[in-house]
């Protein structure tokens, strides 16, 4: 009877694994399912690239790395002459565009959420922010191209264009007639147009608005209340503490702006339709440009001639590689932040 | 006399097909066509419905993505026919196996547009002006060239804000086709394609993407399908043709440069009605086209007759709705000639009959 009550380890129906063949096989099954998605997860990248190497080899062989330093696209049979500069340049510019205005709108949002706004207003903001996320990007496009682009061109880019016009602070470079071209007036060169860098960095300000504001707000509603306490009990103002919670969910907020840059390159039907879609590069907010995402989207499917189709595949690969680049950057600054935090 | 006789064999078996069809086969047959969005309205508003109302074995489909990849699908052959506004070049017809079909199903003109709403009358304009305006060349509205065109209007002093397709298109095609035609400068820097390397202007995705480039600035201008044109109301250009005539786009002047070349055509229809002579052609149009392989050999014969039937009955009973979608239908010579070249399709080696 004692050893009935006191059962040893051996006999114990929980620790007793090892005698149990079904529960091993269980085990298997799981862990090899586990190993299978893992497998297939990285051979579906694996395969992605070896289709993109494969399509751009003809590129690849006969245009290499003149691809990056070449900014004409010129895809006319027997002309063929294939540079990614501009495209590089055009999501380059539209990115920053939108994380320049982005960011600073967004943790503005999600600090009046989570910091400023009473519980019922809170709700309905993040609400609101959170429904831009719901709009297909297409919709975007279309507002952007009949709505925000003549606004863009009729009253805010005229402002913009008679204040900077005549600034001239720094000599940047030489008009092809000689003439010395100046920063900032540089900036609004050629005069407004509605179908630029402007319209595509804003159109991409809007579409990466709730996806930083949502996580930005979720990292800050974990900041710690005792050190919220704490921090006012030791006589800090609302601004002070603010900051402390913006400094204290830094990693967080920075994974969410990497999700939001993430998706500004590799936004494509909205910029499409608003960014005027040229092969220039040019300081000018108000010139028109064109993406790395955009050109496949417009020209992937009338590509005609095998070089022509190899380059855009090339393309693909660059964009792609450069998804992949910001990414690598993005985690080890995210380490690097994380380990500041675990010495801090 | 032999074609005609192929051509009535082939007619009668097209229309015995559908009774044989009804009695033999339980399921129906499926054929698949991809390519052009230009004859993406017709095409699946009217020819299909109307087809397989009228023939109830045969289920068709049509996906428009874009000419070229109606092409690549042709070469690959994943694809029953092709619909293409650019005829296939020489190494794609390599590519696809060396013998295709190209037919001619309807032409579509394309038409300059602007906007400038103070000027109500149409503007005039010729090729060398416009292809001077593509180069960047003349740059506003009361340039010397356009006033010459248009001896007492009262022409602006407005940037001209270019507008041409950013996506790769076979309005593209046809539109640069012209421009080389008629300026030699273009022909030498630019040349043709689906998409060019433009040296000015704005690009737009598709027709709506130009119109509104157009749309929003007083001053735009672009090319845009006349279809699209005519159904959104936009203001064309009259423009002067080969030998010197002022022609407003509209559907007897395309018909009339139809007429022009059909003389010249080749053989294999790889031909656009650009630039033709005549006093009422107008100059900038081209066929879309419906592109098979010579040899049907690659699908079942079910689906090459049906394939078959379908094609020469756009090019028949079909042509009658081209008007209603503001598309222009073919002439009776170029229909008659486009028929006989269907009769050549086979199977196998072996005629569709």
């Amino acid at each position: 009877m004692n050893d009935a009550d006191n059962p040893s380890p051996l006999q114990n129906p929980f620790i007793d694994v090892p005698q149990n063949a079904a529960r091993r096989l269980v085990d298997r099954i799981t862990k090899a399912a586990a190993l299978g998605g893992v497998l297939l997860t990285i051979s579906i990248l694996a395969i992605i690239f070896i289709v993109l190497i494969h399509g751009s080899w003809m590129a690849l062989r006969q245009i290499g790395w003149h691809f990056f330093t070449t900014q004409a696209w010129n895809p006319v049979p027997g002309r063929d002459k294939y540079g990614v500069l501009s495209f590089l340049y055009g999501t380059g510019v539209t990115t920053f565009l939108a994380l320049l205005f982005g960011v600073p709108l967004s943790i503005g949002t999600a600090v009046f959420i989570t910091r400023i706004a009473p519980r019922w207003l809170a709700g309905p903001v993040s609400f609101l922010v959170e429904l831009l996320a719901a709009i297909p990007s297409i919709a975007y496009g279309l507002w952007g191209c009949f709505v925000m682009s003549p606004w863009l061109q009729n009253y805010l880019e005229p402002v913009i264009y008679d204040a900077l016009r005549h600034i001239a602070i720094i000599p940047v470079g030489k008009y092809p007639s000689g003439r010395i071209e100046y920063f900032p007036a540089n900036l609004v060169r050629g005069g407004p147009s509605g179908s630029d860098f402007l319209a595509g960095g804003l159109i991409l300000t809007i579409m990466i608005l709730p996806i930083i504001t949502a996580i930005t707000r979720d990292v800050l509603q974990q900041f710690p209340a005792e050190i919220e306490q704490g921090a006012y009990g030791l006589g800090a103002t609302w601004w002070q503490t603010t900051r402390l919670a913006l400094a204290y969910c830094r990693a967080g907020i920075f994974g969410a702006i990497m999700l939001g840059m993430a998706r500004a390159i590799g936004e494509t039907m909205a910029v499409i339709m608003v960014i005027g879609n040229t092969d220039h590069i040019s300081a000018s907010l108000f010139a028109g440009g064109q993406t790395m995402s955009g050109v496949l989207a417009n020209e992937f499917m009338e590509a005609d001639h095998p070089i022509y189709l190899s380059a855009m595949f090339y393309v693909a690969l660059v964009l792609m590689l450069s998804s992949l680049v910001t990414n690598v950057i993005a985690r080890g600054l995210l380490a690097k932040i994380q380990t500041e935090r675990k010495a801090a | 006399m032999f074609k005609a006789l192929r051509n009535g064999i082939l007619a009668a078996m097209a229309a015995a097909l559908v009774t044989t069809g009804l009695t033999t086969t339980v399921k129906a047959v499926e054929i698949q066509g991809a390519g052009s969005t230009f004859v993406a309205p017709i095409m699946l508003k009217k020819w299909i419905p109307h087809f397989m109302a009228t023939h109830p074995n045969i289920k068709v489909d049509y996906q428009p993505i874009g000419s070229g990849g109606g092409i690549n699908g042709l070469i690959n052959k994943t694809i029953n026919f092709c619909g293409s506004d650019a005829a296939m070049t020489n190494s794609q017809i390599t590519a696809a196996g060396g013998h295709v079909l190209h037919m001619p199903e309807v032409a579509g003109p394309e038409v300059m547009s602007y906007n400038l709403p103070m000027i109500h009358k149409p503007l005039v304009m010729n090729g060398k002006l416009i292809a001077d305006i593509y180069l960047g060349k003349v740059t506003h509205w009361n340039a010397p060239e356009i006033q010459a065109l248009n001896p007492g209007v009262n022409l602006p002093d407005l940037r001209i804000l270019v507008a041409h397709r950013s996506d790769g298109s076979g309005t593209t095609y046809i539109f640069t086709g012209y421009l080389c035609k008629v300026s030699h400068q273009w022909k030498t820097q630019v040349g043709q394609s689906t998409s060019v390397q433009w040296p000015v202007g704005r690009g737009g995705k598709g027709n709506p993407g130009v119109a509104a480039l157009i749309d929003k600035t007083v001053g735009g201008l672009g090319y845009l399908e006349y279809a699209y044109a005519i159904m959104g109301h936009f203001p064309t250009a009259t423009l002067i043709n080969k030998d010197g005539f002022k022609i407003r786009p509209s559907i007897p002047a395309v018909i009339a440069a139809q007429k022009a070349v059909v003389a010249n055509l080749p053989a294999d229809f790889r031909l656009p009605i650009i630039n033709p002579t005549g006093r009422a052609a107008y100059p900038i149009s081209g066929f879309t086209y419906l592109i098979v392989d010579r040899d049907l050999g690659y699908m079942s014969k079910a689906k090459a007759k049906a394939t078959v039937e379908f094609i020469h009955w756009v090019l028949t009973t079909g042509q009658k709705y081209a008007k209603s979608m503001q598309y222009i239908k073919l002439g009776s010579l170029m229909r008659k000639k486009v028929l006989a070249e269907l009769s050549h399709v086979t199977w196998k080696g072996q005629p569709l009959n």
